[in-house]
Parts: structure tokens; C-alpha cells; sequence
């Protein structure tokens, strides 16, 4: 005997409905925090060091932070069959940012920057682009 | 009021895994139990913990760290999940 019919779906997840997701996010923040390494080792001036310090910990969290929503919201378990090291890469990444938050080594800073291009390259070959972003004007005019 | 959802996503692991069917009970709002609601952002529902229930208001929270919390009415807690299989 069938109690109930067929389940309604419940969602366990809170990515915001306009379902926006592009690893540039995370770069650009990584880019801020090798910046800041550069600009650290040619200055001399103690003020503004301590200043490049902070403010490249607040830029490291928001790498972070862009990483785990890409992570946990945009990539899916059919994105997972398809890049099985998916884990793996995202792990790292994050990893790497803890190095960078470390570290005033522009390589280390590089490393990241070439972590989250990994990131990309699965973002794109799953259709990244085409679900997330808004073409410009000019090219929805051409 | 009895009820059966399946679970879609992954911010409620690893108490809950996606594709879960859950089955819910109108039992009183109680923080740290799981429960079935309607999203009031679209007609959908979520499956989430209790993370605080403030007269009229009901704030839910993912187990799974780095997911936003969600603010609903008491009204729209569906019920509490008492099994899942």
C-alpha cells in the first residue's frame, strides 16, 4: 500500500537564486594578494608594510571565501565524474591560500594564481561561462 | 501532519546526503533538529537545521560550513524529519 505519492524535492542548499558563479572572483583576489607581496619587498617603509600585511589577509579570506562557493554551489556531482581530481584541486587551493597568508614569497603568491587558473579551466569545460555570465550590450547588439 | 521529501544538494552533510528521502512530522520548533520549509524566496523547500527559533522568526543554518543561513516565519516550518531512508 503507497502512503504517500512521489516526494517533493527539499533543497539542501542556499546558493543565491540568481546562481552567479565565475572563478575571476577568486583571481582577482589572488592577484591583489601577489601584488601586495610585490609591493612589500620594495618598500621600506615599515607603516606601509604592515599595512600591505593586513589588508593581503583580508584579500587571502575572500579568495577563500570565493573559492568555497564555487565548491560547494556551483560544481555539481556530474561535474565530479567528470574531473575526479575536482576534490582534490579545490583542497589545494585552499591550502594555498594559507600558504600565501604566510607568506611574503611572490612565488607562493604564483602558485595560487595557477591553482585557481585549474579552477577555470574546469568552470569553463563544464559551461561556466555560458550559465553564469551576462553578455555586454554590445555584444547581445552584434 | 505527515510528509515525504527527497533531498536535493549537499549543505546538510553528511548528516544528510543528496538524494535522501526524508520523511517529516509536525512536531514543535525545537533549535538543532532538522526540518522541511518552504523557501520564501520561490516556491521551493529546503531541508535544514534549526539554528535558532526567535518568536515568529525561524533561522535556519546548513551543516555543512561556508552556506549562508536562512531567515523563514515559524509558519512555514513544514515539520521536523524523523527518519531517513
Amino acid at each position: 500500500m503507497r502512503i504517500f505519492g512521489r516526494p517533493r524535492t527539499a533543497y539542501a542548499h542556499c546558493d543565491l537564486p540568481c546562481g552567479v558563479y565565475d572563478p575571476a572572483q577568486a583571481r582577482i583576489e589572488a592577484e591583489s594578494c601577489y601584488k601586495i607581496m610585490e609591493k612589500y619587498k620594495a618598500s621600506n617603509d615599515p607603516v606601509f608594510k604592515e599595512r600591505a600585511i593586513a589588508i593581503k589577509e583580508e584579500r587571502a579570506e575572500l579568495v577563500k571565501h570565493h573559492l568555497d562557493v564555487l565548491w560547494h554551489d556551483y560544481f555539481k556531482p556530474e561535474h565530479l565524474e567528470k574531473f575526479p581530481e575536482l576534490h582534490e584541486i579545490f583542497w589545494k587551493a585552499a591550502k594555498q591560500v594559507s600558504a600565501v597568508k604566510a607568506s611574503v614569497d611572490m612565488a607562493e603568491g604564483q602558485k595560487l594564481l595557477d591553482m585557481i587558473d585549474k579552477v577555470d579551466e574546469m568552470w569553463r569545460k563544464t559551461g561556466g561561462p555560458e550559465k553564469t555570465r551576462v553578455p555586454s550590450s554590445a555584444k547581445k547588439a552584434a | 501532519m505527515l510528509g515525504r521529501v527527497r533531498v536535493a544538494g549537499h549543505s546538510m552533510e553528511p548528516s544528510l546526503r543528496h538524494g535522501d528521502t526524508l520523511v517529516y512530522l509536525r512536531l514543535p520548533l525545537r533549535a538543532g533538529t532538522v526540518v522541511v520549509a518552504e523557501d520564501p524566496r520561490d516556491d521551493r523547500l529546503v531541508v535544514k537545521r534549526v539554528a535558532a527559533v526567535e518568536g515568529d522568526d525561524v533561522v535556519l543554518a546548513s551543516d555543512m560550513p561556508g552556506h549562508e543561513s536562512l531567515l523563514v516565519e515559524r509558519s512555514a516550518v513544514l515539520g521536523r524529519v524523523v527518519l531517513r531512508c
